[in-house]
């Protein structure tokens, strides 16, 4: 079985996507690019909804007529980012595979789903009862207090997975055609 | 936390979502997010390159970077006071126009730009002769 997923890995890796990605100057960049800004997305709507489930924020709307505007952007922009990411993971699978953060990193997202899944089981079948009211059931603050603290915690490992699997950053000397005492008086002259 | 309270104003003006608040109660929920946010990021982001100051500022990257966020917030101090004093005006007509409309998207625009180049200030060969960087 190990060996399955060890041959799984190395094959998605040798794919014909993956080799194009990781041969390019610019698409791995434009990829992480691009999964910064879903997941800013992600995180920046998710905020106001369980920020309105907390009660701290947007109290006096409609919590069902926030979540119909909102969500739908949510879920695109994590769209965008579970696409960009699958990019990026095929281009060094085994590595990724086995790196603690990126595992973290997707146990987290999967118990931001359970967490998702326990909220539309109890809260959401009563939001008639409390759509307008400033008190939310405790289990909806609950559930969102875990979510805020999940997302959170993703974009965090991501950012670990960079710093950790990656060629450690090594920090170059300044290129010696720089002057920093005259920095801001455009190229050096020759 | 920025991005996300900028989208939803944005959103508002196309009229994509939050139809059921005004321009303005829309804009009071979600600006003070977005300045608490800048300042944040401004606070974190002057950390960053005072603790790599070569790999930051010797970026093409992070030049064009710093300009685009001037020009945001530019705009967004334009746009908040405009709509504190004129504040009928833009609920009742300027929302509606084609060319507010068209300057909400290119505004978003220069947002994921911002978001591009602070990840290509990591990257900054991909500018090849017009990064400082590769002039060593």
């Amino acid at each position: 079985m190990q060996m399955d997923v060890a041959s799984f890995l190395q094959a998605i890796e040798m794919s014909g996507v993956a080799t194009r990605i990781r041969d390019s100057f610019f698409l791995f960049p434009l990829l992480e690019s691009i999964h910064v800004l879903g997941l800013a997305l992600v995180l920046g709507t998710i905020s106001i909804i369980d920020l309105r489930l907390l009660g701290l924020a947007s109290t006096q709307r409609s919590f069902k007529r926030m979540e119909s505007d909102i969500l739908k952007w949510t879920w695109g922009a994590f769209a965008l980012t579970a696409l960009t990411g699958a990019l990026m993971f095929i281009t060094n699978a085994r590595v990724y595979y086995h790196n603690f953060f990126f595992r973290t990193k997707m146990l987290l997202l999967v118990l931001t789903g359970i967490n998702l899944l326990v909220f539309e089981l109890t809260a959401g079948r009563t939001v008639h009862k409390w759509d307008n009211a400033a008190a939310t059931p405790r289990v909806a603050k609950t559930v969102a207090a875990l979510s805020l603290a999940m997302w959170i915690s993703i974009v965090f490992m991501g950012r670990m997975i960079g710093f950790t699997t990656t060629r450690a950053a090594v920090v170059a000397p300044a290129p010696a055609s720089v002057d920093f005492d005259n920095f801001l008086e455009g190229p050096p002259k020759k | 936390m920025v991005l996300g309270s900028a989208f939803m104003i944005y959103l508002r003006i196309l009229g994509w979502a939050g139809m059921d608040q005004t321009l303005r109660e829309t804009t009071s929920r979600f600006a003070p997010w977005l300045t608490g946010g800048l300042w944040l990021m401004l606070a974190t982001g002057i950390l960053m390159v005072v603790g790599e100051p070569v790999r930051e500022l010797v970026t093409f990257s992070f030049w064009l970077k710093m300009s685009l966020v001037a020009v945001i917030t530019l705009i967004a101090v334009v746009f908040q006071r405009s709509l504190r004093r004129n504040e009928r005006q833009w609920e009742e007509t300027l929302i509606n126009r084609g060319s507010i409309k068209g300057l909400a998207i290119l505004t978003f625009l220069i947002w994921a730009c911002i978001i591009v180049l602070g990840r290509l200030i990591a990257y900054d060969h991909v500018w090849g002769s017009w990064s400082p960087a590769t002039k060593a």
